[in-house]
Order: structure tokens, then C-alpha cells, then sequence
């Protein structure tokens, strides 16, 4: 166990100091096998046919046609069509802000992704018409974490995988504390901006009228709002499997960008698609490390040891709950969601079966964790991408942020974690 | 998913040097000329590698209700798609240093050529790890090779699979490399200014 904490120690170092996720896992996996004498070599093997595996093609498809969406009019269409319901009433931007982002999470399954294709066009908006900039950003900082637990979910595959779980059941874990999540942020943002006289509203129009711009958008949505149908419906009724309903999605939005809409050129798809490449080397190279690291570990009983160090401390099952959604918390603030998916897998899954939590239980609260973790600081990757939108200094949003932590992601992460039927109902209709 | 692991430091912290220059720049060189050249070979065969596999992919859900006859290599040809894709988009995420990173050293570091020694070294320890692996690679490829072992369905050779990874780790070097004399020379730069 001693040799498990350096080479945790110095992974942590090694993050803290700017050295790519990927590679602080490689130097930890190299590190480890030094210290332990364990010939890292045939390890590498294995990472390598853990990438490999056809399972994980969901990966790399998911994160194309996510980032294909961006560029295919989706997000306008759909923003559009939610501002038709809640955009004429005082902070109902706001509203239409968390409502888009949990829809385009629904088909795209990236938060970074949400907040590229909803946060660019929201955040200028709602500050135009006076919403205070640290508000507006937090806002899309927090609801791009609906994008991670509202399915199809990139992090949840990996750790479907991980786990080898089902990963239709792992996908539905999260959906209910996901929507849960969208009606609080809509709520909370309504009442912190209840009393602010800054903000512009739009006439309120006739119900008549309301009904016939919610047929306009809807029409003109059409395409964007049955592609979850598409995805989910595909996956759930048997016809496709994760990773072919991320081929569907993927043509669909192409079909959809460049012969519907006419929205997309060859140029912006061939951007597009590279930037798509580049994440997903990014994140492979993160398992493939992470696989070797684990590998090791796992050989020396490392995960049963640290259950049995965990057990050591208390048999008490909410202690040990609640000391589990503490390690997940610093896990999501120190590394990225899928890492961190991965890591929760080989590290924190023999505890959970030995105190009787059930796997896909687990699943959605690492989810719940992680997603709070990428937005609290040090690291708060998708804060700071947020941020990076409004250009605004961290003082500026982080006051904001906070507030929708302390009183909306956090008590969700207590319901998600003592309600177990809130995250097991829906995986259970499958069974 | 986080696609920008953005963190303070690029916004606080010395500018970030990157290891090739921009193309106006690298237009001057003839040795980064043909990285150039490289670069696009790279970039192409990621993209074409992913629309491919997103093609095919959707192909076997067509032909197997569509025409009821699933193509059985796919589960050897997507995966061989994907390696390509994932191993070229290390590279390019290398290039262009976009890999997944956090850190707060500018947060509580306020010398800048203290933030650029450190970042120095980390790209040191990364180009050493890239090394090692690169090495562990060549070997596994290499015992695959001299046996001549092929796919069990298309009986390809399993070479065309395994040399993602060799390339794809010899290519990151070669961009670690020419990163830490970059670095190097902005150190020295800075050092020489001061």
C-alpha cells in the first residue's frame, strides 16, 4: 500500500504542475512498476488492447458527432425552440440556458461540447440583456455538467467498461438525478435573479402567439429534437448498440448539417472532425495510461486493500458513503471526468461491493461526483472553460459558481447517494 | 467530456510555447516545411480514419436489417480505424498541446522563469515516458511481426494494428523533442532579456 500512495502522490504532484493527465498516469504506472519491481512492459500490451476493444468505439463516434452538432445548426434550432417556452419571463434566459444545455448533453453526451456550442451563443446574450456576467457564466459552467448525466454519456461508457457493466443500464443511472439537476439550476437561477432590476425582458405575448412560436421553433427543431429518440430508442429497443447508435448519430447529424440544413462545408467538417480526432487521442491516451497503471495495481491487490483500509476506519455504511463521495469529490477537482470515471472503477468499486452498493447505483453517483468535481476549483476543467468564453477573471464567476454548488449539485449528490431507487428505477424497467 | 482542460495558468502564467512555429514562420524552414507536410499527412489520416469508422459502423446496422447480411471483419477493421484515429490524434493533440492538463502553477508561482524551468521539466519527464513506451511498443510489435500472426477473419497482419501505437509514440517524441528546444530557447531568451 505504501508504494500505492507515492505513486498516487507523485501523480498528483505531476497534475498540479501542468504534466498532461495522460502522461502523469504513464510516469505513475512507470514509477510504480520500479518501486514494485513489476516488469511494466507486458502491461503495455494490455492498455493497449483495452483501447483496442470494439466496446470503446462508442467513444470516438460520440465525441465526433457531438462536436459535428456544433458546427450543423442543431444548437441555434434547439435554443430557439426552448427560448419559446421560458424566454419571455425574468431570468427565463437563464432557464433556456440549463433547459439546452441537459438537451444537447442528450445528444452529444459532452459537457465541453455544451458549453462550446450553447455557451458561446447564450452567455453574450444573456449579458446583453443585463444579466450579470459571473451569474451568466457560473450558469453555463454548471449546466454543462447536464451534458455528463444525461445519456448518451462519454465518461459513463468508459466506466461501463471499466466495470463492465451494461452500458444501457449505466446510462439511465444518471438520467433522473440529471433532470432533477436541470429543474433545480432553472429554479435556483430564477431566485437569485428574482430581485435584480438590470435585466431586460421581452413583452410576454398572448398564449395564442406563445403556441404558434412554440410551433415555429418546434418545426424548424424537428430534427434536433428526435435525435435522442434516435439514439436512446435505438440502444434501448436492441436494433443498435451503443456503439452503432453512435455511427447513427454521427450520420444523422452529417445527413442533417450538410443535405438538410445546408449549414455545414466540407471545410468546417473537416475542422470539426479534427478537433474531434484530437480530443479523443487526448482522452484514449488518458485510459491507455490509466489501463497500465491499473493493471499493476490490480495484480498486487491494491483495490481490495485500500477496501479493506476503508472498512478499517468504520463498517458504518453511511460513514463509508459519505467518505467515498469525499474521495470522488477530490478526484473530479484533481483530473478529468473520464479519468476520473476510471480511476472511481478500479479503485473505489471493490468497497462498494463489499458494503452491498449496487454497481449501477455507483455509477450514478460517481457521475453526480465527478460532474460537481469539474467544476470546483483547483482544476474545475469546465469552469475554466466557461470562463474561457466569457474571457471574465475567476473572481468574477466563482462567487456565482458556488452558490449553485452549495444549494443545487451538492444536495443532489446526498439524494443521489442515499435515495438508491432515484438511479436504480429506470436501469431496472431494462432488467 | 473536457476538450480544453483549461486551467489559469495559460491566462496568468508566461504565454505557452508551442513546438513548431506558425506557418508564416514555418514557411522559412525547409525542415519545418516538411513538418508541415507531416502535420497534414497526420491530421488527414485521423479524420478519414473516424468518418470511415463512423461510416462503417452505420453500414453493419444497414446491411443486417436493411439487407440481413452483417459484414463480419468489422469487428477487426473498425478497431484497426479507431487505433489509427486515436493514435494519430495523440500525436496532433501533441502538436498542438492539447492534451488534458490541469495545474495550478501560476497560481502560486508568480516568477515566470520559474513557471517556464517547471514546464520545461515536466515536458522532459514527458519525453522520457514517451520514450520508455515507445520502446515497450516496438517490442510488442516486433514479437506479433516474428511470429506473423494476421486477423483471425480477414487474415490481415496484425502489423497493420500494432504500428498505430509504434508510430504514434515515435511521433510523439519526435514533437516532445523539438517542444523542449523550444522551451529551452524561450528560457534562454527570457533569461538573456531579464
Amino acid at each position: 500500500m505504501t508504494i500505492f500512495f507515492i505513486t498516487i502522490a507523485l501523480v498528483i504532484v505531476l497534475l498540479l504542475l501542468e504534466v498532461p493527465v495522460g502522461f502523469s498516469f504513464g510516469i505513475g504506472a512507470l514509477l510504480y512498476g520500479g518501486l514494485s519491481d513489476t516488469d511494466i512492459s507486458f502491461h503495455a500490451a494490455y492498455g493497449y488492447a483495452q483501447v483496442s476493444s470494439f466496446s470503446l468505439l462508442a467513444l470516438p463516434l460520440f465525441v465526433l458527432a457531438g462536436t459535428l452538432m456544433g458546427t450543423s445548426g442543431i444548437s441555434e434550432r434547439l435554443l430557439n425552440f426552448v427560448n419559446a417556452f421560458v424566454g419571455r419571463t425574468k431570468g427565463g434566459l437563464g432557464a433556456v440556458t440549463v433547459l439546452s444545455c441537459a438537451m444537447f448533453g442528450a445528444i452529444s453526451g459532452s459537457a465541453s461540447a455544451a458549453i462550446a456550442a450553447i455557451g458561446r451563443i447564450m452567455v453574450p446574450r444573456m449579458i446583453k440583456e443585463g444579466y450579470p456576467p459571473g451569474h451568466a457564466t457560473a450558469l453555463v459552467a454548471v449546466s454543462s455538467v447536464l451534458a455528463l448525466m444525461i445519456p448518451p454519456s462519454i465518461p459513463m461508457i468508459v466506466f461501463a467498461i471499466a466495470t463492465r457493466q451494461s452500458v444501457a443500464k449505466v446510462f439511465l443511472a444518471t438520467m433522473i438525478p440529471g433532470i432533477l439537476l436541470a429543474l433545480v439550476y432553472c429554479a435556483l437561477n430564477f431566485l437569485f435573479l428574482r430581485k435584480n432590476s438590470s435585466i431586460r425582458v421581452s413583452p410576454a405575448l398572448p398564449l395564442v402567439e406563445v403556441g404558434k412560436e412554440i410551433w415555429l421553433t418546434g418545426r424548424k427543431a424537428t430534427l434536433a429534437i428526435i435525435m435522442p429518440f434516435i439514439i436512446l430508442g435505438g440502444i434501448y429497443s436492441g436494433i443498435a448498440t451503443p456503439t452503432e447508435a453512435g455511427a447513427v448519430a454521427l450520420v444523422y447529424t452529417l445527413l442533417v448539417g450538410l443535405v438538410v440544413y445546408r449549414s455545414m462545408t466540407m471545410g468546417a467538417l473537416f475542422h470539426a472532425s479534427k478537433e474531434a480526432a484530437i480530443l479523443t487521442g487526448s482522452v484514449i491516451m488518458v485510459l491507455f495510461f490509466l489501463f497500465i497503471m491499473s493493471r499493476g495495481m490490480i495484480l498486487a491487490q491494491i483495490p481490495n486493500q485500500f477496501a479493506d483500509l476503508l472498512l478499517s476506519i468504520s463498517d458504518n455504511k453511511i460513514v463509508l458513503l459519505l467518505i467515498i463521495n469525499l474521495l470522488l469529490l477530490i478526484m473530479g477537482m484533481i483530473v478529468d471526468d473520464v479519468s476520473g470515471g476510471v480511476l472511481a472503477a478500479i479503485i473505489l468499486m471493490p468497497v462498494v461491493q463489499k458494503i452491498g452498493i449496487d454497481p449501477i447505483h455507483f455509477a450514478a453517483i460517481v457521475g453526480t461526483n465527478l460532474g460537481l468535481g469539474n467544476i470546483s476549483p483547483p482544476c474545475a476543467p469546465l469552469l475554466y472553460m466557461a470562463g474561457g468564453v466569457t474571457r471574465l477573471p475567476l473572481n468574477v464567476y466563482i462567487g456565482p459558481t458556488m452558490k449553485f454548488l452549495l444549494l443545487g449539485h451538492l444536495p443532489m449528490v446526498f439524494v443521489v447517494t442515499f435515495i438508491p431507487e432515484l438511479s436504480l428505477w429506470l436501469p431496472g424497467l431494462i432488467e | 467530456m473536457t476538450i480544453e482542460y483549461s486551467h489559469p495558468d495559460h491566462l496568468v502564467g508566461p504565454p505557452p510555447v508551442g513546438p513548431v512555429p506558425l506557418l508564416p514562420y514555418a514557411e522559412k524552414s525547409l525542415f519545418f516545411k516538411v513538418e508541415h507536410r507531416l502535420s497534414q499527412l497526420i491530421a488527414t489520416t485521423m479524420v478519414m480514419s473516424s468518418i470511415m469508422l463512423g461510416l462503417l459502423m452505420a453500414g453493419q446496422v444497414v446491411m443486417r436489417y436493411g439487407l440481413e447480411s452483417p459484414f463480419l471483419g468489422i469487428e477487426e477493421l473498425a478497431p484497426m480505424l479507431a487505433v489509427w484515429a486515436y493514435f494519430m490524434g495523440m500525436v496532433y493533440a501533441t502538436r498542438e498541446q492539447e492534451h488534458i492538463s490541469g495545474g495550478v502553477v501560476a497560481l502560486l508561482i508568480k516568477s515566470p522563469q520559474v513557471i517556464r524551468s517547471i514546464r520545461l521539466l515536466g515536458t522532459v519527464a514527458c519525453l522520457v515516458a514517451v520514450c520508455i513506451f515507445a520502446y515497450y511498443a516496438w517490442e510488442f510489435a516486433q514479437f506479433n511481426l516474428k511470429l506473423g500472426r494476421k486477423s483471425l477473419y480477414m487474415r490481415w497482419p496484425k502489423s497493420l494494428w500494432d504500428f498505430s501505437m509504434v508510430t504514434g509514440f515515435a511521433l510523439m517524441g519526435f514533437y516532445y523533442c523539438l517542444q523542449i528546444i523550444a522551451q529551452w530557447r524561450d528560457l534562454m531568451m527570457a533569461h538573456n532579456k531579464k
